[in-house]
């Protein structure tokens, strides 16, 4: 059987629910392929993001919770399991300490094998394993702003910073904004960092613009900060993970209609974004065939204020997207739908190499 | 005579099939000992489920007492009333931004925040339920032992009865012979010698008789102290299950809540569904708060009566068990006399329950 094959979920208004062998599959594709899309420090931490999938599949907490709930419009785990991983992660220290030692776990265990369902010490013998892999890997949460200072000149009262906020977004997909930017203290305005003996901080009002900002383009956040009194926005990234397209997710028109028939089980097509606003962009341009540009959505009003935006900012955006697929048989599927859309984009398969 | 004698050796050497490790006072000791520490350690352990369990309790109703304090937050209005706040919104408006008013902190991450604590404290009330689980799995081990050395020692209380009373009968026997010998010679000196050596098994026998007996009546006095702690436990863990279970779900409602709410959170319309998820989530684990107040009040109740309980019956057996030590040693024949006579009764008992048992 097709290791990626999950037949039959059964599909509710918002939300896939994966069970058993079918979510053990969905889970070892989406985890191989945030890994294949050899993710860069823009996107949101691939090595990370993977070894919480994989945390999340039956083989990992071996039959503990009876589901994985997938978003119907990313392709992704829901918001319910991420969160339930990075709770389970917080507490496994703490429940490794408590549980007894394996053999003796073992041996509880077989002695209450045969019942009509499974019993107290095959449950906590199966929690042991899942806490062990718990332990080795990174269980952040879902949303995390870390703030870096890159240097200070004393003499312009100004500093440079690093901006990194993840979040699981509100379209289900995970995203990175990656913001540099430059605060000059001054008396009028209110500062968005803080910068203590030891440590930088952001401001609760820079935290909350970029947080909710997130949905929307990197160029929107650039305006937004650009705006702001003492700051000096350079740059604004935003690498997404996601929408990963299985059978039961939407998917775009285009790419339905290269498909010979409905995306036939094992089907995956994931895709990596990647939106920039900054100055030293080279040209503007849009080589995302999933998400235009928040401009060319916009009405011509709209559009010439931004427009106008880009002339007084100086700035340039960009936007690409890499996509990872199940089978190298899909790759031309991939380049077609691409095409179509009028772009030329990096693919690479699951079994084979970038194409 | 040789058959006499031949029922006499046949007695002396008889290998009685108890069941168990050899019987005396210091095993039975020993043995009522291990599981009295076996029952502590129980007892101990139910003593840091306790405290967990107050610990539980108390970082749920912080988290219950932020979600309130959110809720009436957002249920005033006051999310973006500072001057501060209307004037930034008022500066912030940018082509595009008309529908992104600034406020002091994004109410989805709020909410988004306030679900993920309360996410782990939901998981450890539902860890607490297992632990509470695997130590009444154990005691479940500790009474089936119990359950195994009870029906033992009665068993083995029958079998020293039935050689006893043989023992005695054949005693018996010989002492009426040995009274009936006219002259004294070498036939009453072999029957001397014999009663001598029947009674001298006899009283190990009689000893192990009341032995067993005294071990049947301590081991289920253990149980039923067991059976006490099984069910505490098995209580208070189906209530922790219920609760943890009823908040999961409800937490599960708040998730997709959570998604529902969109980008737009400052919309008004947004802010009452808001303000529903945070109060589903309130009420959740208020509920959630109020059960472990309630079974916390259990233990409180409970706990420490089921100890004294304990302490007190250690003291009994210990006592019981000095005073059979002191009279084992000090009146063996009158000991004799009662395995005699309760061997007796037992047969008498035994021949008496097919009757009933017919009728």
């Amino acid at each position: 059987m097709d290791p990626l094959e999950f037949a039959s979920p059964s599909v509710s208004a918002e939300e896939l629910a994966l069970e058993g062998d079918a979510a053990q599959r969905y889970v070892d594709g989406l985890s191989r392929a945030i890994a294949r899309a050899r993710l860069s420090d823009q996107y949101p931490p691939g090595k990370r993001l993977a070894a919480q999938v994989s945390a999340m599949g039956p083989a990992a907490h071996g039959g503990l919770y009876p589901e994985l709930r997938v978003d119907r419009r990313s392709g992704l785990p829901s918001y319910r399991e991420w969160t339930r991983v990075s709770a389970d992660a917080e507490l496994s220290s703490k429940i490794l300490a408590e549980l007894p030692p394996e053999d003796e776990l073992r041996a509880r265990a077989q002695r209450e094998a045969g019942g009509a369902h499974d019993g107290i010490w095959t449950k906590q013998l199966r929690k042991l394993c899942y806490h062990r892999l718990l332990s080795t890997i990174d269980g952040t949460p879902p949303s995390q702003m870390v703030v870096k200072l890159r240097r200070v000149d004393p003499g312009q009262r100004r500093a440079w910073f690093h901006v990194v906020l993840d979040k699981l977004d509100q379209s289900g997909v995970f995203v990175r904004s990656c913001l540099d930017l430059a605060q000059t203290a001054s008396f009028w305005s209110r500062p968005m960092l803080r910068l203590d003996d030891d440590a930088v901080r952001e401001t609760q009002a820079l935290r909350t613009i970029i947080y909710r900002l997130t949905s929307l383009d990197a160029e929107l956040t650039f305006v937004r900060l650009a705006d702001t009194e003492g700051l000096t926005i350079e740059r604004v990234i935003k690498g997404t993970v996601g929408p990963v397209y299985v059978p039961g997710v939407a998917m775009p028109e285009a790419l339905r209609a290269e498909l010979p028939g409905p995306p036939a089980p094992g089907f995956l097509m994931a895709t990596f974004g990647l939106d920039m606003a900054a100055g030293d962009v080279a040209e503007d341009g849009d080589n995302d065939p999933v998400e235009d540009l928040l401009t060319e959505r916009l009405d011509p009003e709209g559009q010439a204020a931004y427009a106008a935006a880009r002339q007084r900012y100086g700035y340039r955006v960009y936007k690409d997207r890499k996509l990872v697929v199940s089978s190298p048989a899909l790759v031309d599927v991939a380049h077609r739908f691409c095409a179509r859309m009028g772009t030329r984009n990096v693919v690479y398969a699951l079994r084979g190499g970038a194409t | 005579m040789g058959d006499a004698i031949d029922v006499v050796e046949v007695l002396l050497t008889k290998d009685v099939p108890y069941a168990g490790e050899s019987i005396s006072v210091a095993t039975l000791e020993s043995a009522i000992e291990q599981e009295r520490t076996r029952q502590d350690h129980q007892v101990k352990a139910l003593q840091v489920l306790q405290h967990r369990n107050t610990e539980v309790s108390g970082s749920l109703a912080r988290e219950v007492q932020q979600l309130g304090r959110v809720s009436q937050h957002l249920g005033q209005g006051r999310v973006n009333a500072s001057v501060w706040g209307r004037f930034r919104e008022a500066m912030a408006r940018i082509p595009g931004f008309s529908s992104l008013a600034v406020t002091p902190q994004s109410v989805e991450e709020i909410l988004r925040h306030q679900y993920e604590v309360s996410l782990v404290r939901v998981k450890e009330a539902a860890e607490l339920a297992d632990r509470l689980g695997m130590a009444e799995a154990e005691l479940h081990d500790e009474l089936e032992r119990l359950n195994t050395k009870i029906i033992d020692s009665a068993r083995n209380e029958t079998l020293a009865a039935e050689h006893v009373l043989a023992l005695q009968q054949e005693r018996d026997r010989l002492e009426l012979e040995l009274e009936s010998a006219i002259e004294p010679g070498p036939r009453t000196h072999e029957m001397q010698r014999n009663i001598d050596r029947l009674r001298r098994v006899m009283a190990d026998h009689s000893m192990r008789l009341q032995l067993y007996h005294t071990a049947e009546g301590r081991l289920s006095r253990l149980q039923e102290s067991t059976r006490l702690l099984i069910g505490t436990i098995g209580n208070l863990r189906n209530d922790v299950t219920a609760y943890a279970t009823a908040a999961s779900e409800k937490l599960d409602l708040v998730a997709g809540q959570i998604r529902a709410i969109g980008t737009a959170a400052d919309a008004s319309v947004v802010m009452l569904e808001m303000k529903r998820s945070l109060d589903a989530m309130a009420e959740a684990l208020d509920q959630s708060t109020r059960f472990i107040a309630d079974t916390q009040l259990y233990f409180r109740q409970s706990l420490p009566g089921l100890l004294d309980d304990l302490h007190v019956f250690d003291t009994q057996t210990r006592d019981v068990l000095q005073r059979n030590l002191e009279l084992s040693q000090a009146l063996e024949d009158e000991r004799i006399a009662r395995g005699v006579e309760f061997a007796l009764l037992m047969q008498a008992e035994q021949e008496a329950l097919p009757e009933s048992s017919d009728a």
